[in-house]
């Protein structure tokens, strides 16, 4: 134990002891700063100027870039397939994630397998499933067609990533066969989270339902979802902001094709900046999206502020 | 803790739990089972319509000429690099944090706070591009710890948070309190009390950093561009890039090969990580 009273910078005990959170805080601090704040405002800058990595000049343009983004189809359909994925997979993977919570809840002897099995979809890298699941959904080779077939619901093997025969406005085969991969990947972080909020509902709860008779059913609707609306509030706004920005199955399984059926706004992005390099053009996407998340982030943070501590 | 007893269960109910299994253990374990089988079927057996369910002759050889059919062990050498390397910086950066946000009242802590609720919030590919300006110029491109900073900042506020919480309520405040009266120093506390006690919370921070780490792609690919400095996911990712689904086979075996070791960590960390992402998750 180190004793000693004065010494650092000649400051006394007390003013030590109110300088100490803010150098515990100061790493961290920097580096949020520096690689997160700094970045975003960079990011905002360049979305005014006409910069595209193959060209010398790189002039401001103001508004330019916004405007032409206002008038990009592309941008609109990404738009639009962002918006309808973050609602279907946040509300699909939150109702299958309570589903898997409530299995996993239950005494059983294969409980401890099937908790740990059911979060392997989180485990492992998406570069590797999305490959998988690329390879059932062709219409050569693919386990699916094969078994859609013996069933006898096809006559023909489908191509679910190239098909944009069927299906009613953006809602082609290939829009919701990522929409299943999606669903699949992101379950069990939502069954995870819902499992804790299982538990900490008080046992006597539903001692006292069952004494007045209640129902398995009616336990559920007056008992577990009532109980269970705090956690799913957040879980509904995180897995809102996670799925806004999902760049990896959509960019992997399809880069946002075929014409632009699966194209989500982080795919546009990177496409853009990273492929065509025009950086600025990129910026001036990922600016619309820093829009659309702050104003999620205002629901998200009066919801804790009315919750807890902050 | 409750768990509700079986035999209260209604037949319907044993029905729809006994499906609900079935249903759950194909859907995940589908995929995982044809990338095995995948993995093991020779060529000739790969491409045949429709696929056989079960590898005729399964060629065990693969996995061991995968290494040389691509720098696997490289790729493999630089994911364990970085996801070490990630693990300590953020274990670093989110328990001093987390610690001067669970004892301390001081000026400008609900700032703070909201910074990290916020930068939370923001999609990666939004910092992306401008972050590759930045690493470009602190010459951090290509480089481990150009990668190791940009997952370490991530890591920070999901983590702060919830070893905030944790350090709140894993043992009486007291316990600092007289070590500080027998001559212990704040830093001291910190470093011999807090850290020893809370190692459950850290343990479940560091598991869930070094998956994330293990699978992550988008930044890796845009700041490990050189063959040399490849992380795994990216390396799988350019095999494919290179020949298209024509090499799947080499693929799904390469690809068993960089599950393996992040599974077993999963297998071995699993219990205390879902205690710990449950508590501090649900808390926000």
């Amino acid at each position: 134990m180190t004793k000693r009273k004065k010494g650092f910078l000649g400051l006394t005990g007390r003013q030590r002891e109110a300088l100490f959170p803010y150098i515990m805080l100061s790493p961290a601090l920097v580096a949020v700063l520096v690689l997160s704040f700094y970045p975003i405002f960079l990011g905002l800058r360049l979305s005014f100027y006409d910069y595209t990595l193959l060209y010398q000049s790189r002039p401001f343009i103001g508004w330019q870039n916004y405007i032409e983004l206002m008038r990009d189809a592309t941008f609109w359909s990404s738009l639009t397939n962002t918006l309808l994925y973050t609602v279907l997979n946040g509300v699909g993977s939150t109702i299958i994630g309570l589903g898997v919570a409530l299995l996993l809840n239950r005494e059983s002897r294969i409980r401890g397998f099937l908790r740990s099995f059911s979060l392997f979809p989180w485990v492992i890298p998406s570069v590797v499933f999305s490959y998988v699941w690329m390879w059932f959904f062709q219409r050569d080779f693919s386990p699916i067609n094969d078994l859609l077939m013996r069933l006898g619901l096809i006559s023909e093997p489908i191509a679910f990533l190239g098909n944009l025969d069927w299906g009613i406005g953006p809602f082609t085969l290939p829009f919701l066969s990522v929409l299943v991969v999606r669903l699949w990947s992101s379950f069990p972080m939502k069954a995870v989270m819902l499992l804790a909020g299982l538990q900490s509902i008080p046992a006597e709860l539903y001692e006292a339902a069952r004494i007045d008779g209640a129902t398995t059913w009616q336990q559920f609707r007056h008992v577990t979802l009532p109980m269970l609306v705090p956690v799913l509030g957040v879980i509904l706004t995180l897995t809102l902001i996670w799925n806004f920005g999902h760049f990896d199955i959509n960019y992997l399984m399809t880069q946002g094709g075929p014409r632009n059926a699966t194209n989500v706004m982080a795919v546009a992005v990177y496409l853009t900046g990273f492929g065509q390099f025009r950086l600025g053009y990129a910026a001036a996407m990922g600016g619309i999206m820093l829009l659309v998340t702050s104003l999620i982030a205002i629901v998200y943070i009066q919801m804790l502020r009315k919750r807890e501590d902050l | 803790m409750l768990t509700q007893r079986r035999s209260k269960d209604s037949p319907l109910g044993r029905i729809m739990i006994l499906l609900g299994t079935i249903v759950l253990l194909v859907w995940v374990g589908l995929p995982f089972y044809w990338l095995v089988i995948t993995s093991l079927k020779p060529r000739t057996e790969l491409f045949l319509t429709p696929p056989t369910w079960f590898p005729r002759n399964p060629e065990w050889g693969r996995y061991i000429e995968i290494w040389s059919f691509l720098p696997l062990a490289r790729y493999m050498l630089n994911s364990i690099i970085v996801t070490v390397l990630t693990v300590l910086l953020s274990l670093f950066l989110t328990s001093t944090a987390a610690y001067a946000l669970s004892r301390f009242e001081f000026r400008g802590k609900t700032l703070f706070l909201g910074m990290l609720l916020f930068t939370q919030l923001v999609p990666g590919v939004i910092t992306v591009i401008p972050l590759y300006f930045v690493l470009y110029s602190l010459g951090l491109l290509n480089n481990y710890f150009g990668l190791v900073i940009a997952y370490s900042t991530g890591a920070i506020p999901f983590a702060t948070l919830m070893l905030r919480s944790y350090f709140k309520s894993a043992y009486p405040v007291e316990l600092e309190e007289s070590a500080l009266i027998d001559g212990c120093t704040r830093f001291g506390a910190f470093v011999r009390i807090c850290l020893p006690l809370s190692r459950p919370g850290l343990v479940a921070v560091a598991t869930m950093n070094s998956i994330n780490a293990w699978k992550e792609f988008m930044f890796s690919s845009i700041i490990m561009t050189k063959g040399q400095y490849r992380t795994l996911a990216v390396g799988l990712r350019s095999m494919v890039g290179e020949f298209g689904l024509s090499y799947i086979g080499e693929f799904m075996t390469a690809s068993v090969v960089a599950c393996l070791p992040i599974l077993i960590a999963f297998l071995f960390m699993q219990k205390s990580m879902v205690e710990g992402l449950s508590s501090g998750a649900v808390k926000g």
